[in-house]
């Protein structure tokens, strides 16, 4: 008997070859992600609320230079998401500064992503007119692609990290419209040319506005704020 | 790691377009100046297309090259990277192509 067909006929069977059908997608692998910060975008707009995001490294002074932004624009009414791996350490301080925050965790996630948004601002319910101001997970890197339906992505750098950062990862200075330098009191501190951090960013995005600043005496931060409010309200 | 959030959004992508048809191949085109890991890319997408119809798909990847016109010259040209200058010296180019993260199809059986 035939093993394959099951017929009383001893015969040979060419071997099953399924046909693969092609079919079309032409999607963007981002396209669930654009969505919905494209309907955050609309949803802010509407409500008149202009977002930052916020992108740097661990370390880098983005919760320092919240605090100090908080304090120096109060009639901006700045509310804030902020992100993290895990604790919610830097709501806390957020909060210490009068400021209404939402922390999101991420866990594993190492960027926060339009869904995340979403759901924080829904519980942050931020008033009309306002800023908002949206902490990314320290991550110089896959934060960079996730559109969360900000108005500008800001990437904040510490004098401390090198000069090369700019050029070791370029993607998010390219996707920034703004950066600021932080901890530039320490620049006496170090062997560094501050001036190479800015040509650096520039070679990457010769559009990028550059806000040097040391947040804890006050230094640039009356440029980097009157920026925040010019370019975002 | 941002390829493991993109590959388990293909996946999801694909399974919601075609069902549960068992997937032969999914072909996609990453631009050069994606920012994108390919290595990343295929250990992630293993992960994700594990016990899904995925599983025994081949990640076909094209890649496409990087050009940007000089805001200076003019002149469009390869770009392999951000800081790639023009051949005129500006570092000011705009991205013409490079930076694709495109699903184009997939061979279902």
């Amino acid at each position: 008997m035939c093993r394959t067909c099951g017929c009383n006929e001893p015969h040979s069977h060419e071997p099953f070859q399924p046909v693969a059908t092609r079919i079309a997608l032409e999607t963007s692998l981002l396209a669930k992600n654009d969505r919905l910060a494209g309907s955050l975008r609309a949803r802010l707009a509407r409500d008149r609320i202009a977002a930052v995001n916020l992108i740097g490294s661990p370390g880098a002074g983005k919760t320092t230079l919240l605090e100090y932004t908080i304090r120096a624009l109060p009639d901006a009414a700045i509310s804030v998401i902020e992100g993290d791996q895990a604790t919610d350490r830097d709501a806390q301080r957020i909060a210490a500064t009068g400021a209404r925050v939402r922390q999101v965790n991420t866990d594993a996630g190492c960027h926060l992503d339009a869904s995340m948004i979403a759901r924080a601002l829904d519980e942050l319910a931020p008033a009309a007119g306002s800023l908002l101001a949206i902490e990314n997970v320290g991550n110089l890197v896959c934060p960079a692609l996730f559109d969360l339906g900000e108005r500008a992505k800001v990437v904040v750098l510490a004098i401390t990290e090198g000069e090369d950062k700019p050029l070791k990862y370029p993607h998010v200075f390219r996707a920034a419209s703004a950066l600021v330098l932080t901890k530039m009191d320490l620049a006496p501190h170090l062997d560094v040319d501050p001036a190479s951090y800015i040509e650096h960013a520039r070679r990457i995005n010769p559009q990028l506005a550059v806000f040097p600043v040391a947040a804890k005496r006050g230094d640039g931060m009356a440029d980097w704020c009157g920026w925040l409010r010019g370019s975002l309200t | 790691m941002h390829e493991l959030a993109l590959m388990s959004g293909l996946v999801e992508t694909v399974v919601e377009q075609i069902g549960d048809r068992r997937v032969a191949a999914v072909a996609v085109e990453i631009g050069e100046l994606a920012g994108i890991s390919v290595d990343a890319l295929r250990f992630c997408f293993e992960l994700c297309a594990n016990e899904t119809p995925l599983a025994q798909a081949a990640l076909e990847i094209r890649s496409i090259a990087g050009a940007g016109r000089c805001n200076s010259c003019g002149i469009e040209a390869a770009m392999p990277s951000f800081c790639a200058p023009c051949a005129c010296g500006s570092f000011d180019r705009a991205i013409t192509r490079g930076t694709e993260l495109r699903l184009a199809y997939v061979e279902v059986l």
